[in-house]
C-alpha cells in the first residue's frame, strides 16, 4: 500500500523519460479504482531481488503485467524476469 | 496552494526505484567529463573572443551571429554532457562505502550540477574554470576508489591547464 511516495530512479532502463537520478511521485490510489493499463509507468516489486523497479506496462493479461523499460536497447524487465503479478504492482507514477 | 502541496511532496520520504540495465558494463570513466568541461571554457573564451561590429553590413552581421549561435551550442551541450557522465557514474557506479570514505561526494555532485547550468545560462569563465576544478576533484574520487593514484598532467587544448588521469 503506497497513497503516496517519492522515489528517486536508479538506472538508465527508463531512459529518455526518466533519467537516472530524477525524482518521480507515485500513488497507489488510482489503481483502488482501475488496473493498471497498458502505457503506465508502475513501481513494482521485484520478488527474485526483492527490490522495488520501475517500468512501463506493455502487455496485459488477465492479472499478469508485462513490464518493459523504455530503454529498448539496455533494460532488464520482463522480457528476461518474466510476467509481474497484479499484486507486485505497488503503484502508478502520477508525476 | 501548490506552494503547500509542494512542501508535503517534499517532506515525503524518498526512497530507490531501480530502472535495471540489461547490461551492467562496468564501464566508467570521469575523462569525457574532464575534455567537456574544458570545451566550455574553450566555447566561452572564443564567444567572449567575438568581435560584433553592430555598424557592419549585414553578410558581416549574420557571420558574427551565425559564430556566436555555434560556439553557444556547443557550450550548451558539453555543459550537458558533463551533467550526464558525472551523473552516470555518480548513480551507477559509486557504492555506499565510497562515499563513507569521500563524504565530500554528494555535495561535489550538488556543485559540479549547478555549476554546469550556469555555464549553460551565462558567458562566465571563472564559473567555468571552478567547474572544471570540480570535474578534476570527482575525477580524483573516482580514481582513488579503483585504487589508483592520479596524476595531474598539462593538457594539450587550446585550453591549457590540466587533466586528471590515473598514474
Amino acid at each position: 500500500m503506497l497513497l503516496l511516495s517519492r522515489f528517486i530512479i536508479k538506472g538508465h532502463s527508463m531512459e529518455p523519460t526518466l533519467l537516472n537520478g530524477a525524482i518521480v511521485l507515485c500513488s497507489s490510489i488510482p489503481y483502488f479504482f482501475v488496473s493498471p493499463r497498458v502505457g503506465d509507468i508502475v513501481i513494482v516489486k521485484d520478488n527474485e531481488t526483492e527490490k522495488i523497479i520501475i517500468k512501463r506496462v506493455e502487455k496485459k493479461e488477465g492479472e499478469r503485467y508485462f513490464l518493459i523499460g523504455d530503454n529498448i536497447k539496455d533494460s532488464l524487465d520482463s522480457k528476461k524476469l518474466g510476467w509481474f503479478e497484479r499484486k507486485d504492482i505497488i503503484g502508478k507514477v502520477i508525476f | 496552494m501548490s506552494k503547500i502541496l509542494d512542501f508535503f511532496i517534499k517532506i515525503l520520504p524518498l526512497k530507490t526505484a531501480y530502472a535495471h540495465c540489461d547490461i551492467p558494463c562496468g564501464i566508467y570513466d570521469p575523462h569525457l567529463a574532464q575534455l567537456a568541461a574544458h570545451t566550455v571554457i574553450r566555447m566561452t573564451s572564443l564567444i567572449n573572443d567575438v568581435k560584433i561590429d553592430t555598424n557592419a553590413p549585414i553578410e558581416e552581421r549574420k557571420k558574427f551571429i551565425h559564430q556566436l549561435s555555434r560556439y553557444t551550442k556547443a557550450k550548451e551541450e558539453h555543459a550537458e554532457i558533463i551533467k550526464y557522465e558525472v551523473r552516470v557514474i555518480w548513480g551507477d557506479y559509486f557504492k555506499p562505502e565510497h562515499v563513507k570514505d569521500n563524504p565530500e561526494l554528494h555535495e561535489l555532485v550538488f556543485k559540479i550540477m549547478k555549476s554546469a547550468s550556469k555555464a549553460k545560462q551565462e558567458i562566465n569563465t571563472e564559473n567555468a574554470n571552478e567547474l572544471l576544478s570540480a570535474v578534476q576533484q570527482f575525477a580524483e574520487i573516482f580514481w582513488k576508489t579503483k585504487n589508483r593514484e592520479s596524476v595531474h598532467i598539462a593538457s594539450s587544448y587550446p585550453t591549457g591547464g590540466e587533466i586528471v588521469i590515473p598514474k
